[in-house]
């Protein structure tokens, strides 16, 4: 008898809702905590009331995005709790959620830094270098977030306690013998 | 009155803090003054939907990414429990 885990179900919720965090993370702190940049701030740099107003309204924007994104997130976590193919692993979930925010600091970082330059991190001298730590915290993020989901692979209890076997290739030490 | 009278120190606390804010001054937005309706025409020009694209251009290929994540995270766990069966009956 074949049956599907849909460990994804939580993979995916737990990645938009760590995307989410990092969007909020990057807008609250380096935006509006320690104004090191906007998100049009390359493109119009806010040095007068006009010009902050105007790249405040594009910042707006972004947390808009973000929000969205966020409340996709937690509205596929709510349908994976209520489903009995999904593993209901802590690991899956906080994997992911780094995996998302990692991916949030890369993916934003190469388009929006190197590719598109409409702002950087911290604009100035050093600006390629942090501009660069970003990214490698990023990778950090993806990386542990990666190793996290992997370990999640041996739970086998859906939230409403129903027992999933694990994936094909999997086998828990005990049934290898 | 009796949640009043139950959570005296909270109350007193919460009528402690309005009591401070009141003396401050007034705040003012300016949602329609002349720097707004400058900002409003900046942000609405030509280059809206440009900016606009190249804002969401990160989030698009974030959610595809977990998209595909959705996609490979089924799985399928039928020979494992294929094993166990077996196992059992052995």
């Amino acid at each position: 008898m074949n049956e599907r885990t849909h460990r994804g179900a939580l993979i995916a919720a737990g990645t938009l809702l760590g995307i989410g965090l990092g969007g909020f993370f990057d807008g609250i702190l380096f935006h509006q905590i320690l104004q090191w940049h906007n998100m049009l701030s390359s493109e119009v740099v806010p040095i007068d009331l006009t010009t902050m107003k105007y790249n405040m309204v594009w910042d707006g924007y972004f947390h808009a995005f973000t929000w969205l994104m966020t409340v996709i997130g937690l509205a596929l976590l709510w349908r994976a709790g209520q489903r009995s193919d999904v593993p209901w692993s802590t690991r899956t979930f906080v994997g992911s959620l780094l995996l998302g925010w990692g991916l949030f600091n890369v993916v934003e970082g190469i388009i929006d830094h190197h590719v598109l330059a409409i702002h950087h991190v911290h604009p100035g001298e050093n600006q390629l270098l942090w501009d660069i730590g970003f990214l490698v915290v990023g990778a950090l993020l993806v990386a542990a977030g990666g190793s996290l989901v992997r370990a999640g692979k041996r739970d086998e209890v859906s939230r409403s306690g129903h027992h999933i076997p694990p994936v094909r290739g999997d086998l828990p030490s005990g049934a290898r013998a | 009155m009796h949640f009043l009278s139950r959570n005296r120190f909270i109350v007193s606390v919460l009528a402690a803090w309005v009591m401070a804010c009141l003396p401050t001054r007034e705040a003012f937005a300016c949602p329609n003054c002349a720097t707004a309706r400058v900002v409003r025409a900046s942000v609405f020009d030509a280059d809206f939907w440009p900016h606009l694209a190249m804002l969401t251009l990160p989030l698009v290929v974030l959610g595809l990414i977990s998209a595909v994540l959705y996609r490979i995270g089924i799985e399928r766990s039928g020979p494992i429990q294929a094993t166990r069966n077996q196992e059992r009956i052995s």
